[in-house]
């Protein structure tokens, strides 16, 4: 015991010694991480885990628990809510995602970026329920074979609730009225923000503005800020700013209407604005480095049968591309207005909204994002 | 074979090789005295020391198609501090923390004397119990639980309702910076009271009867006895408060709406977006915000004396 009271180590010294190890810990890091890629374990027969980044309204507790228990492979999901995001932490993680969701244009960038490995869409039997269409979306192929699996889509619009908005927004340009002021809840992502000012002031390539356009749309934010109560972090806040009556305009996808009420909010209406929107078209992509990939596509089968695609329509009230499911919620007397309103059995009209997709000039576009949303 | 015959066989006699074996053994024991020490040299070279590194190369690089280039610049810190909006941003968030530190000692100061003065040692335990009890939930839990205090439909607009003062619900500082002020005082005030107790536990109350005595007002001996004494307590539990609150991003994400916004959220968008060099030189400036409170308080950071 002596020894120890009798240390004599001084700051100098054990800031030192930190230091040292502080530099070399990066490097040893790094080999930890490269020298995981071998040791990854996880074959398709044997179960396992699928770490899975992604959005919250593409799975449900439920669902991967009975998946789990059926094929032996569990999901374990990691939220975001900016594709950029995303792309950061696929790029810098390595084996640890083995599945990713990003939205249409943001495929590609991850195909050229080597992030994620292309495979034969008809291998997962479940593709088979999928609408021809969806399977043939440029942006998800490539000679190599399909680089996602389509899983749905929407359009971004304007929701808002007709009991406190008397003269309701007809256009992205009226939603900067001051009447409007601390009424607006939207999803805390700049770069379709951004893209959705691009359009409002007229952006033809709303992901590719010039630096006069880009500053356009950020005069635009700017006139837009003080009418927007929060930026929320996931769009499920703002389900339940609306619900709760802390926002009276949204600016979210399909479906938010229902998924309001079903909150016990209030009856929301919808302005689709004619300057035009961005929308997603969302997929479920294989890691290139994932460690347990070979489990990804049995996984995929499991998650995207038809009876989890009915059950997710029902959650999240917006379309998906699995036309039978799409068959059976216009066929059930309860579900068929909803589904024929949310296009569920028209999948064509997400083709006609401008996609969500990287910007040409990231830093432009977070950069005046945050210059108008900095205090 | 013992220890004499050894140093018989040895060339340089008895005593040399007395010395040289006591020269080996202390050595050894200095080079065991550190290894004590190795697991906090690891925890703060590895979890403070390497990230802090990388974040500071970061912000020389640049970004440029989605791509880390290490390309030496100092263009990034130019853009922080020449657009007007970070500029502000960042004066925005340290005022806020020192406010926040305030109004944090302010509370737990009186408290901790009403603790320790007049309430007995034993029920000083389950105050102080009462003061740690948030840190038992999380940090998130605890931040959106004031969402549901200062909503439309929270407790103070509920209360109002109740005794008939509103009818529609009114909206009390959530979404805007009051709110978030509010929020960063409770979820520092434990760092805040915890500090002082420590300090405030170990004062001679006799030096205060003293003082009144000899004919200083209640007030004043506080101020001359008391105050001078808990000094350093107070500038330890300042910096407690302070510096986690200037990085702060939940707080001011959840309550400030896009009125509250600190330089946190401001970061987190940088990251998110794919501009870590940007991000990286917001967050060393941040860093040097603290070396320099750290530095002009340093003497202040010995431990002990806080325990008067």
């Amino acid at each position: 015991m002596s020894g120890i009271t009798e240390i004599k180590l001084d700051r100098r010294s054990f800031v030192r010694g930190a230091l040292m190890l502080g530099a070399a810990s990066p490097l040893l890091l790094s080999a930890c991480a490269s020298g995981s890629d071998s040791s990854s374990g996880g074959g398709s027969g044997s179960g396992g885990d699928v770490n899975w980044l992604t959005w919250s309204d593409h799975y449900s507790t439920d669902q991967l628990a009975k998946v789990a228990s059926s094929t032996k492979i569990t999901g374990r999901p990691k939220l975001f809510s900016d594709n950029a995001d995303a792309f950061l932490q696929i790029k810098q993680t390595g084996p640890q995602f083995d599945m990713v969701s990003a939205d249409a244009l943001w495929v590609k960038k991850y195909m050229e970026s080597g992030l994620i490995e292309p495979f034969d869409l008809a291998s997962i039997s479940s593709s088979s329920e999928l609408y021809s269409m969806a399977k043939n979306f440029d942006f998800l192929n490539d000679p190599k074979g399909a680089l996602g699996y389509p899983f749905s889509w929407s359009t971004v619009q304007i929701y808002y609730d007709p009991n406190k908005i008397k003269t309701p927004p007809t256009s992205w340009e009226s939603l900067t009225d001051p009447m409007y002021k601390g009424l607006i809840v939207a999803e805390n992502i700049p770069t379709d923000l951004m893209a959705i000012a691009g359009i409002a002031t007229g952006s033809k390539s709303p992901y590719a503005q010039t630096p006069e356009q880009v500053s356009s749309a950020s005069n635009f934010l700017g006139a837009l800020k003080p009418n927007m109560v929060k930026l929320a972090s996931q769009n499920n806040e703002i389900v339940t700013m609306m619900a709760s009556g802390e926002a009276a305009i949204g600016i979210s996808n399909l479906g938010t209407d229902v998924r309001v009420k079903d909150a016990g909010g209030p009856e929301l209406k919808s302005a689709y604005p004619p300057e035009g929107t961005i929308g997603f078209i969302d997929s479920e992509m294989i890691s290139a480095k994932g460690a347990n990939k070979p489990l990804v596509k049995p996984f995929l089968d499991a998650m995207q049968k038809s009876e989890w695609i009915v059950a997710n329509f029902t959650t999240n009230w917006r379309p998906l591309f699995n036309e039978t499911a799409a068959k059976a919620l216009t066929n059930d007397p309860k579900t068929a207005d909803n589904a024929k309103r949310l296009f569920m059995d028209n999948p064509e009209k997400a083709l006609a909204m401008t996609l969500k997709g990287p910007a040409q000039d990231q830093q432009a576009y977070t950069e005046a994002f945050n210059r108008v949303f900095g205090a | 074979m013992t220890v004499a015959s050894t140093a018989r066989d040895a060339s340089g006699g008895p005593g040399e090789e007395e010395r040289q074996r006591a020269d080996v053994k202390k050595e050894r024991r200095e080079w065991r005295q550190y290894v004590g020490f190795a697991p906090a040299a690891v925890l703060f070279g590895v979890f403070f020391i390497a990230p802090l590194c990388l974040i500071v190369v970061y912000s020389f690089w640049i970004t440029k198609n989605y791509e880390l280039v290490p390309a030496f610049t100092k263009n990034n810190y130019a853009t922080i501090i020449t657009t007007s909006t970070y500029v502000r941003t960042f004066g925005k968030t340290v005022l806020m923390a020192f406010l926040a530190t305030v109004a944090a000692l302010a509370l737990a100061f009186p408290f901790c004397y009403w603790l320790v003065r007049y309430v007995p040692k034993r029920l000083q335990r389950m105050g102080l119990l009462l003061v740690v009890l948030p840190f038992w939930t999380s940090y998130l839990l605890r931040v959106y639980a004031w969402v549901a205090i200062l909503g439309d439909h929270g407790a103070i607009n509920s209360l109002l309702k109740a005794l008939g003062l509103t009818h529609q619900p009114i909206r009390l500082f959530l979404y805007d910076n009051p709110g978030v002020f509010i929020v960063l005082v409770y979820l520092y005030f434990p760092f805040a009271a915890l500090t002082l107790y420590a300090s405030l536990e170990r004062f001679d109350w006799r030096l205060l009867h003293a003082a009144v005595d000899l004919g200083a007002t209640p007030m004043r001996a506080i101020a001359n006895t008391l105050f001078p004494q808990m000094r350093l307590a107070m500038v330890t539990a300042g910096i407690f408060v302070f510096i986690p609150i200037l990085g702060e991003y939940l707080a001011p994400a959840a309550i400030g709406g896009t009125n509250g916004v600190m330089m946190g959220n401001l970061v987190a968008n940088f990251f998110s977006g794919f501009l870590l060099p940007l991000g990286s030189a917001a967050s060393v400036l941040i860093a040097l915000v603290i070396l320099i409170v750290l530095i002009i308080f340093r003497r202040s950071l010995d431990t002990k004396d806080i325990y008067v």
